[in-house]
């Protein structure tokens, strides 16, 4: 009894004492000694061989009524090293104060670095714990910096513009939705390859000048805007190619990634309908387990008409329109698989669509018969479509014959 | 001596997150040539196996519900009882040094990598010792918290990754299906300590243990192949390049505001951490205080305390020694010993000594028989 009692005193005592000196697991840092960083560019120097990064830090500018356009918020750390890890902790360095990665939205990888290979990047941000899986992963046509530096005219802070780009984009099917997680999954895989989300720099006359917020035009400092590029197509690691928009969405409806997109066409009677696809569904299955290997899509599209185009006005649509806007809807949709599937695992020999795994999980058997020299028996691969879509939604506009 | 005790239910949920410490540390053997399949097969196996591995603990308790399987060994095997009691003691102790090597290991690797492995020791230890200190009832309540903390934390973490369930994960092994299924099965028994604590704490609760046994197995089972699911799918092969795929998982999943759940999930770890090596330490000292006199039974509850201490240290500090204990837990031949060859043989010479016992009571005439044995009189 006295030993409990007195084991409860010494607990007692030692619980008091590390309120004063264990309020922690790590040293504190104050936020004015961090340097959050909001998005990440590496480039790879051609001639030495050296990484380049350049760390978009969160940086508020105070004292101003509105921070979009004219503020960036943000300050650009550039610094190099023999690795990845070298060139950050040179970064730290520069900076003097504790870097945090916990916040980043974007990491940005250059074109020259892509085709360098991308396991120096994955190594380094393997073995970072503050580094979020769920981070979205950029190629730039060019250099990453350059992507950073470009002065982002939405957004409290330039990598929120980039990321709301990047989600803008993705959500009306132009761009693949691609996190860290999943290069990290194709990289670990067999026989899976990965592709990134393309960002470009504008250089274009038009962007010469912006929108103010009240509708005025006004002068802009650079004549540069960024935009999103299509696809880029890494095999083995390393970049070997770009989709352009159509291509990327094929390979969107091949991977049923498709979650809304505007599809523009016509028919012998409408000039051009557009139409929203608000729903789809789409599988990708292994039918032929030896060469020439068979796949074969299934998708179905439900759509809803936003505008159209007669070319007569005295045109009243019938079943047979609609039936004939779907079919064309099913071309379009089989012309862009097809263009993906042809420029991915045909021309660039690369399996961004699991066709290995899908292989695999079809027929064990055949899978281990075949898995060594799968890769090399990519290009004769064939890709039967059966897609089928459904107008279902006509709008509030009609061009049918008056129901009683 | 008084045995303090608690409900099947509370033993059922102690014992399931317990089990869960270690459900949630499992890395599945993807890769080249492997498939995920076989693992979730497995899981279903194993529930058969652990019922039937937990018959000689219900033969026990059926034949003594008062005691457990260290105290019939000392009835019947005097002696070498004690050695049946150090080695009980010695298993429990080491299975709670492993969680404490995995505790520290997670939170100096995944969590707080600048940090000091001491201060972790230091302060887990302590805590882990009050709670062993105050006793089963104390554990087993804190348990039942923890296993409602546990439930949404691991609601949220499986509903978030469904959104990035990735079918074609799933594979089949390219060869030796049953090879593979057969050495998951192993594989979880070896790593499966709670059956021994289902053997010390036999007298200890209260209710009906069969049910409870059934109902324990089942909740492990859906559980783990929620999780086994979860990791195959959402990682992929990915999840064979990390230590802790569950805490990956748990990064990965993004729900409403919350950008991601590994916090949660850490929280809710380190508490079930806490818990696990409370119990075993508790389990530990029970067996030593079985073999001290009542004035000396402190001592017991020192010694193991002090033991334990000195005993983390080399694992947290040494990968080889961490990685060797692992590999004797994962032999099997702890488990198999403890869970299956003692009990028996423990079983089996209690029958035997019954028997002996009710054979000398018939040569006993009738007439002889003492006054307090006749309930007529």
């Amino acid at each position: 009894m006295k030993l409990k009692k007195f084991l409860r005193g010494i607990l007692l005592l030692l619980l008091i004492l590390s309120v004063s000196t264990l309020c922690g697991c790590l040293p504190s840092v104050e936020l004015n000694e961090r340097a959050i960083v909001q998005a990440i560019g590496i480039d790879i120097d051609e001639n030495t061989g050296e990484f380049l990064i350049s760390l978009q830090i969160y940086t508020p500018q105070g004292g101003q009524s509105s921070t979009e356009g004219e503020q960036q918020n943000a300050a650009i750390l550039e610094s190099s090293g023999a690795t990845v890890t070298e060139a950050v902790q040179n970064a730290t360095l520069k900076q003097g104060k504790s870097i945090f990665y916990g916040h980043n939205r974007v990491i940005i990888i250059g074109e020259a670095a892509a085709k360098n290979g991308l396991e120096p990047v994955m190594s380094f941000f393997n073995g970072n714990g503050q580094s979020r899986l769920n981070t979205g992963v950029l190629i730039a046509k060019g250099s990453a910096c350059e992507i950073l530096k470009t002065r982002m005219s939405q957004g409290v802070l330039p990598a929120q513009a980039l990321e709301s780009m990047a989600d803008n984009s993705r959500e009306n099917g132009k761009i693949i939705d691609v996190t860290y997680l999943d290069i990290a999954k194709a990289f670990e895989n067999e026989t899976d390859d990965a592709v990134i989300p393309a960002i470009a720099v504008n250089s274009d006359e038009e962007n010469s000048s912006d929108t103010g917020s009240e509708g005025q035009q006004i002068p802009n400092e650079t004549s540069q805007s960024i935009e999103m590029s299509g696809t880029a197509v890494f095999q083995d690691g390393k970049l070997a190619g770009y989709l352009n928009e159509e291509e990327t969405r094929g390979l969107m409806w091949l991977r049923g990634d498709v979650k809304k997109t505007i599809m523009v066409a016509s028919t012998d009677r409408i000039t051009s309908f557009s139409v929203e696809i608000y729903k789809t569904s789409a599988d990708l299955t292994c039918e032929t387990t030896s060469v020439p290997y068979t796949y074969l899509l299934t998708a179905h599209l439900n759509g809803s008409i936003r505008d159209i185009t007669l070319k007569d006005e005295d045109i009243l649509l019938n079943d047979a329109d609609y039936e004939a806007m779907e079919q064309m809807l099913c071309r379009i949709v089989e012309k862009e698989v097809l263009a993906a599937v042809d420029k991915t695992v045909i021309r660039y020999n690369a399996d961004v669509l699991q066709l290995g795994n899908r292989l695999w999980q079809k027929d064990v058997a055949a899978w281990s018969r075949v898995r060594d020299q799968f890769p090399q028996e990519l290009s004769q691969i064939t890709v039967n479509c059966q897609i089928t879509a459904d107008i279902d939604r006509i709008g509030l506009e009609t061009h049918e014959q008056g129901k009683e | 001596m008084i045995l303090k005790k608690i409900s099947v239910w509370q033993f059922v949920l102690l014992l399931y997150i317990c089990r869960m410490f270690s459900a949630m540390t499992y890395t599945p053997a993807m890769g080249v040539g492997s498939g995920g399949v076989s693992i979730l097969i497995a899981w279903v196996i194993s529930l058969a196996v652990g019922i039937l591995v937990l018959l000689p603990a219900l033969w026990l308790r059926s034949m003594d519900q008062g005691k457990n399987a260290v105290m019939l060994s000392m009835d019947v095997w005097k002696r070498a009882g004690v050695l049946v009691a150090l080695l009980y003691c010695a298993f429990t102790i080491m299975t709670a040094v492993s969680t404490f090597a995995h505790f520290e290991f997670f939170m100096t690797n995944a969590v707080f990598p600048q940090s000091s492995t001491l201060f972790f020791v230091i302060t887990m230890w302590i805590a882990c010792v009050y709670a062993a200190c105050m006793g089963l009832e104390s554990i087993a309540r804190t348990g039942v918290i923890i296993f409602a903390g546990f439930l949404i934390s691991f609601a949220f973490i499986a509903f978030a990754s469904l959104s990035q369930v990735d079918m074609p994960n799933l594979k089949l092994p390219l060869e030796g299906l049953g090879k593979e299924i057969g050495f998951s099965v192993y594989e979880q028994f070896s790593r499966n300590a709670e059956f021994v604590v289902v053997l010390l704490l036999l007298p200890h609760i209260k209710g009906n243990l069969k049910k409870g046994i059934i109902a324990l197995s089942c909740m492990i089972t859906v559980t783990a192949e929620i999780i086994a699911f979860l990791i195959l799918t959402v990682l992929g092969d990915y999840s064979a390049t990390q230590t802790i795929p569950y805490y990956t998982l748990s990064s990965v999943a993004e729900f409403s505001i919350f950008q991601r759940l590994d916090a949660l999930h850490m929280t809710i770890w380190v508490a079930i951490a806490l818990v696990k090596i409370a119990l075993y330490l508790f389990l530990s000292m029970e067996c030593i205080r079985m073999l001290l006199p009542e004035q000396r039974k402190k001592w017991g509850t020192i010694g193991c305390s002090i033991l334990l201490f000195f005993l983390i240290l080399p694992f947290c500090y040494s990968k080889q020694a961490f990685d060797g204990l692992y590999m004797v837990f994962s032999s099997g031949i702890p488990s198999l010993l403890l869970v299956v060859i003692l009990p028996l043989g423990i079983g089996i010479s209690v029958k035997i000594k019954k028997g002996g016992e009710k054979r000398e009571a018939k040569k006993v005439p009738a007439g002889h028989s003492s006054p307090a044995a006749d309930p007529e009189r």
